[in-house]
């Protein structure tokens, strides 16, 4: 028998675990699930700055830009594609959608895919060795290895899986994965971060 | 201890200490140095036979220093880790190494199949395809021979014990080489600031400079070399890549390299993976991976100790082994006369060089001239003499253009014949990108086609053989396609005091020197050693009527080996162009393709295996279903609960028992995986009427709809129960394994074909967990957790959706049916999948609710008589074939995909095959998927196919097997005999019946 908060997590099973050779005494990469956000995926032909009125964006930041995500009253909004974004948000989805409404036109779908993805933060020196071995993705621009702010974040193919992610901090990146893949991605990172040692955090 | 390095000139140095080495070859125990390739060992060693040719078997030496190698294949390790086909000239030594070379029985020095070389005349090109002939039926006994007697090496048949790792790169420029023109050009482009990759396949930087005898800026070339690449290693923005050789070059400067991180240690000291395939998105390629000696053609050249000119300075000056005691060297070009001297300078007398050119002068047949070397002009070497090592050389006069002898010949006593036949320039990886290499007569090569502003080929694959050229142009290359990406401004940086070129005689266009009888009378002149392809061969396909160069290669299999030709390409071209009395021009080369050399699979598949092979999605309740099944079916990258054995339960009971609880009292299935698009938008509507096969105008909130979709051509492509969830907003259920293609194709159209539309896709497949409850028990289930919806009949009604809450959990309820029973499909967030999966279990406790897996819902969904798309379907099949024309509404008034191709003429066909129900004729044999249908058991074979078995089932809740098939015209035939025959020979009988085998009438489901 469950209880309806023990499923929230969608690797909980997984928290604990830790993967390293023989040889290796330190943990090159740590996993962490962050939970408790809201996702909405927004799709609209009017621009992002129609629908993200007041953005708290950087002076420098061109929010009708590509590959990036910039901050919003209620959180963060990350660039999916044309027309197509993602709001990470604290706010109940329904606080959302009352706002779209009253705030902009019609013109607007907000689908709440909260459940849809497990996000993940990855960090430790092993980082950009071990993104690189799953994603084709050109992460120069993204300064992992630098204590600098980045805006860039991509959707794209991370061990043969579709994830969203963008830099935290100094290597440490936040990724989202689809919910189902989760499980499958801790076994990969576990294995391929065994080299240099793999833990997923509780 | 064999051999005891007597042709070790001295002690091998690295970093400033000597380690010896312990190795086998062909199990016997030899001693060679850290720095050592297992070949230079080998020479050391005075191991003059290392292989065997591939179609003659004769005895082989080691004739080159590199990747060039076309006879020292060697099997490399033991057991599971073995390696097959590497070449002994980049085997690194390690403690403890253990090869043997890849064919010779019982030894390489006493082979057998050398017997087969007493028959070579038999064996022309292409004597496969005229022996084998005939009979026809004795073909397979042929093969079997002919393969068991080919090949190279052994694959291990265990599983690798090592892993392997992928690793992906951007960077601005990558740097293919890292001699002296790709090192300075890597500098260049560092210092200018610029992201850069310089990937070499040795162990060290430096290419030719660490075996030649040049001096630059007051310095050995050695020393030069390792001054540069102290200044390239202390660039943070410069990546070196070791060991690694670029072998593939694809569109748009995409390049696989493959690194050998472990390759060159001993399997006990062994960390890390074993290869690396590096993956390289670069904005600029700069080439710069040099050229090849060629040697000359001559008769026998293939005697062990016939070598390449500069791998013998190789050998003496990087490895300091000297391949033997006397040197007759055979030239049409300067260079080679540093080999000369490189012997020379370790007080070696015995050298004659043979040059086929008269009357020449240059610095370096002057020095050659000052040192007492002995110089034959006008002269070519025309045979070896020797069996297992080259005991004499023959020469004689030769025409002022070499093409003809033009006096007797002279034997000299030697061991070693060194040749040097020009340059080829290494314009593989450039002519991978679909550029047809140029022929440059002045430098008798092909040099590297027109390419884009992108990619840049410099010093020798560029042509440039002198290596003051070399630097010059790699030096601008860095500068130039770092200021091309907006670093620098394009002007070297780094200052080199250059000398003066050396002045050069001209090559002579010779490549194969005449002897006394023609070439095509079986002389045994190898121009590809690996194949054993011979000018004779070459001469005798241009005699049969092979023109293209390409036809030539194929029939020959000249440049097929896993040296792809380095050596023998050019030659091959020239030879074939004098047989057609044609330039090479004309004739021209063939194209290169990846691999550059041959590439594990193991890099290739990286760590894409077991278990990560790929990807694989769970359920929300997975971890329910782990506790209560361990029979899994991946359905797409889904893994879903295949049946619930229970103790002592094999798969058929399981399934009887699962469907029987589902028509009788209540069972749950976990149906997360089905695929879920959310449509939105204010012409989401119209926007499913145009995909969607049938109307979908009079859907409103809270209603389903059964949908088809279709191809352009008419076929169906997907199905499943749409709904309208709210004004705007719909919600497409897909099969499992089509949502991700659906997605594509919805998106596709809405895009490219009706952008005028205001419609929203968002796939949401991951969103919800879906329990399904089905059978006549299910209200009952579902009434006791959910106390806000009223699920009677007539408030609930079949293919309506509510929104209610389920254990406390909101939920969206709809009441479709995939069994033919009374259903509830119950969808909540996936964070509480497990939760409602859970409760759903306790509160059908009283009721008997029996979980069951995919094997029990495609037989409860086949005794209904529903399709799944992909299995009954395969994508040649029309609404109309599959009985499913009512779901068909023409004339909507933008019409559907696919519509109008069901007006074609093919698709009105009477004969085409229909979608039917098989019942065999005694009710117990159940017939496989993919049985063929055939009308007679009497027919002679090949018997005409009327139709196959799709799906079929031989336990349900009918106590009988069943099937469905697609049969030509079958819809008319209902109630005739047809036959099925099997791999055994019998037949199965059966009638064509309805598809619907359960409930015709749809009663249970509406309830």
């Amino acid at each position: 028998m469950y209880e309806s908060t023990e499923s929230i997590s969608a690797i909980k099973n997984r928290k604990g675990e830790i993967k390293r050779l023989n040889s290796v005494s330190q943990v090159g990469i740590n996993v962490r699930e962050i939970s408790g956000s809201n996702k909405i995926n927004i799709q609209s032909h009017l621009s992002a700055e129609a629908l993200f009125k007041s953005p708290e964006k950087p002076s420098s930041f061109d929010i009708e830009g590509q590959c990036h995500y910039f901050n919003f009253s209620f959180g963060q909004v990350f660039w999916l594609g044309p027309h197509e974004w993602l709001l990470s948000t604290n706010n109940d989805p329904r606080e959302i959608a009352a706002y779209f409404k009253d705030n902009v036109s019609n013109d607007i779908a907000l689908s709440d895919v909260t459940d849809g993805y497990c996000e993940l933060s990855l960090e430790g020196e092993s980082l950009l060795k071990i993104l690189k071995q799953g994603m084709t993705c050109d992460l120069r621009d993204f300064n992992l290895e630098e204590d600098t702010e980045s805006n860039q974040c991509v959707q794209t193919n991370f061990a043969k899986m579709p994830v969203i992610f963008w830099k935290n901090s100094k290597l440490s990146v936040n990724l989202l994965v689809r919910r189902s893949y989760a499980d499958y991605l801790i076994d990969w990172l576990l294995e391929i971060g065994s080299e240099d040692g793999c833990e997923i955090l509780s | 201890m064999s051999g005891c390095n007597i042709n070790r000139l001295e002690p091998l140095n690295v970093a400033g200490e000597s380690t010896v080495i312990n190795f086998k070859f062909n199990s016997k125990k030899y001693r060679g140095y850290k720095g050592d390739t297992l070949a230079s060992a080998l020479i050391a060693n005075k191991v003059d036979v290392v292989g065997r040719s591939f179609k003659f078997s004769r005895p082989r030496g080691i004739v080159g220093h590199w990747s060039e190698e076309p006879n020292a294949i060697v099997q490399v390790g033991s057991g599971a880790g073995t390696v097959p086909n590497l070449k002994a000239t980049q085997v690194e030594l390690y403690e403890g190494l253990e090869a043997k070379s890849v064919n010779g029985w019982p030894t390489v020095n006493f082979d057998f199949m050398s017997l087969v070389g007493v028959f070579e005349k038999l064996m022309p090109p292409g004597f496969y395809y005229k022996t084998f002939m005939y009979p026809g039926r004795f073909w397979m006994l042929y093969e079997k021979y002919i393969r068991k007697a080919a090949g190279l090496g052994k694959v291990p048949v265990d599983s690798d014990p090592d892993y392997y790792d992928k690793e992906n790169h951007h960077c601005d420029i990558l740097v293919v080489g890292s001699g002296p023109s790709g090192m300075i050009a890597a500098l260049e482009a560092g210092l200018s600031g610029a992201d850069v990759i310089i990937a070499d396949d040795q162990s060290e930087m430096g290419g030719s400079l660490l075996y030649s005898n040049h001096s630059l800026e007051g310095k050995s070339g050695f020393n030069w070399a390792k001054l540069l690449e102290n200044k390239i290693s202390s660039l943070k923005n410069v990546t070196v890549i070791n060991r690694c050789t670029v072998f593939g070059y694809y569109d748009h400067n995409f390049l696989t390299m493959i690194e050998r991180c472990n390759d060159h240690i001993s399997v006990t000291s062994k960390s890390g993976p074993r290869q690396k395939l590096h993956r390289v998105r670069a904005k600029r390629v700069i080439l710069a991976t040099g050229a090849f000696e060629r040697p000359l053609v001559f008769a026998n050249n293939d005697i062990p100790g016939v070598m390449i000119a500069s791998s013998v300075s190789a050998y003496i000056n990087r490895y300091k082994v000297l391949p033997g005691a006397s040197l007759v060297l055979c030239t049409n070009n300067d260079y080679a006369y540093k080999t000369a001297i490189d012997w020379k300078s370790e007080g070696n007398n015995r050298i004659t060089i043979v040059d086929t050119r008269r009357a020449v002068k240059s610095e370096l047949i002057n020095q050659a001239k000052a040192l007492g070397i002995k110089i034959i002009y006008g002269h070519g070497v025309t045979e070896a003499k020797g069996k297992k090592r080259v005991q004499a050389a023959l020469i004689s006069p030769l025409s002022a253009n070499g093409s003809e002898l033009i006096g007797g010949s002279t034997e000299i006593v030697c061991d070693v014949i060194a040749t040097s036949g020009g340059w080829s320039a290494a314009v593989h990886l450039n002519s991978q990108t679909g550029v047809k290499p140029v022929w440059n007569r002045n430098i008798i090569s092909f040099t590297p086609g027109k390419t884009n502003e992108t990619q840049v080929s410099i010093g020798a694959c560029n042509g440039s053989f002198n290596l003051i050229d070399c630097i010059q142009e790699g030096s601008e290359a860095g500068a130039l396609m770092s200021k091309n990406l907006g670093f620098g401004k394009g002007k070297p940086k780094e200052k080199i005091a250059l000398d003066k070129s050396e002045n050069e005689h001209p090559t002579q266009p010779i490549f194969c020197i005449p002897h006394q009888k023609p070439s095509i009378k079986g002389l045994k002149q190898f121009v590809d050693q690996q194949l054993d392809v011979t000018a004779g061969s070459i001469e005798l396909a241009a005699k049969e009527g092979f023109e293209s160069v390409e036809h030539v290669k194929r029939y020959t299999a000249l440049g097929f080996g896993t040296d792809q030709g380095k050596l023998g390409n050019v030659n091959g071209m020239a030879i074939l162009a004098n047989a057609l009395n044609k330039s090479i021009e004309e004739t021209g080369t063939t194209m290169f393709r990846p691999a550059y050399t041959p590439t594990t699979f193991g890099a290739i598949a990286g760590r894409d295996v077991k278990v990560l092979f790929d990807p694989i999605r769970y359920t929300p309740m997975h971890e329910w279903h782990k506790k209560h099944t361990k029979e899994f079916e991946n359905v797409g990258q889904w893994r879903r609960p295949w049946y619930f054995p229970k103790v002592s339960e094999g798969m058929e009971q399981a399934v009887a028992r699962e469907c029987l609880a589902v028509r009788n009292k209540v069972g749950i299935l976990d149906a997360s995986t089905l695929g879920k698009i959310d449509v939105k938008g204010k012409d989401a509507l119209e926007f499913l009427n145009r995909v969607y096969t049938n109307d979908f105008t009079s859907l409103t909130p809270g209603r389903c709809r059964y949908g088809l979709m279709l191809k352009e051509d008419g076929m169906i492509f997907d199905d499943g129960v749409c709904a309208c969830i709210d004004k705007n907003h719909y919600l497409i259920h897909t099969t499992t394994g089509g949502a991700a293609n659906v997605l594509s194709w919805l998106e596709m159209w809405k895009q490219t074909e009706w952008p005028e539309l205001e419609v929203f896709l968002t796939s949401v497949t991951d969103v919800w967990a879906t329990a399904t409850i089905s059978g006549p028990e299910s209200r009952k289930v579902i009434s006791k957790i959910c106390r806000d919806i009223d699920f009677s009949d007539d408030n609930f009604k079949f293919m309506h959706l509510k929104h209610g809450t389920v254990a406390g959990i909101e939920a969206r309820i709809f009441r479709i049916s995939f069994t033919g029973e009374l259903s509830f499909e119950i969808n909540v967030p996936s964070r509480y999948g497990l939760y409602i999966w859970s409760k759903l279990i306790d509160a059908g406790d009283e009721f008997g609710i029996t979980p069951y897996g995919t094997e029990a819902m495609h037989v409860l969904r086949a005794e209904k008589g529903f399709i799944i798309v992909g299995q009954d379907t395969d994508g040649s099949m029309s609404p109309s074939d599959m009985g499913l024309s009512w779901i068909v509404k023409e004339g909507k008034k933008f019409s559907f995909l696919g519509e109008r191709s069901l007006h074609r003429s093919d698709l009105l066909r009477s004969d085409r095959k229909q979608f039917v129900g098989l019942l065999s004729n005694d009710s117990k044999t159940h017939v496989p998927e993919g049985s063929q249908i055939v009308t007679s058991k009497k027919k002679k074979f090949p018997m005409k196919m009327e139709g196959h078995v799709t799906s079929s089932y031989a336990h349900g809740s009918l106590g009988y097997p069943i099937a469905l098939a697609v049969v030509e015209n079958g819809h008319q035939r209902l109630g005739e005999t047809v036959f099925s025959p099997q791999a055994d020979g019998s037949f199965v009988d059966l009638k064509i019946v309805s598809p619907v085998f359960y409930d015709s009438k749809g009663e249970r489901s509406n309830v």
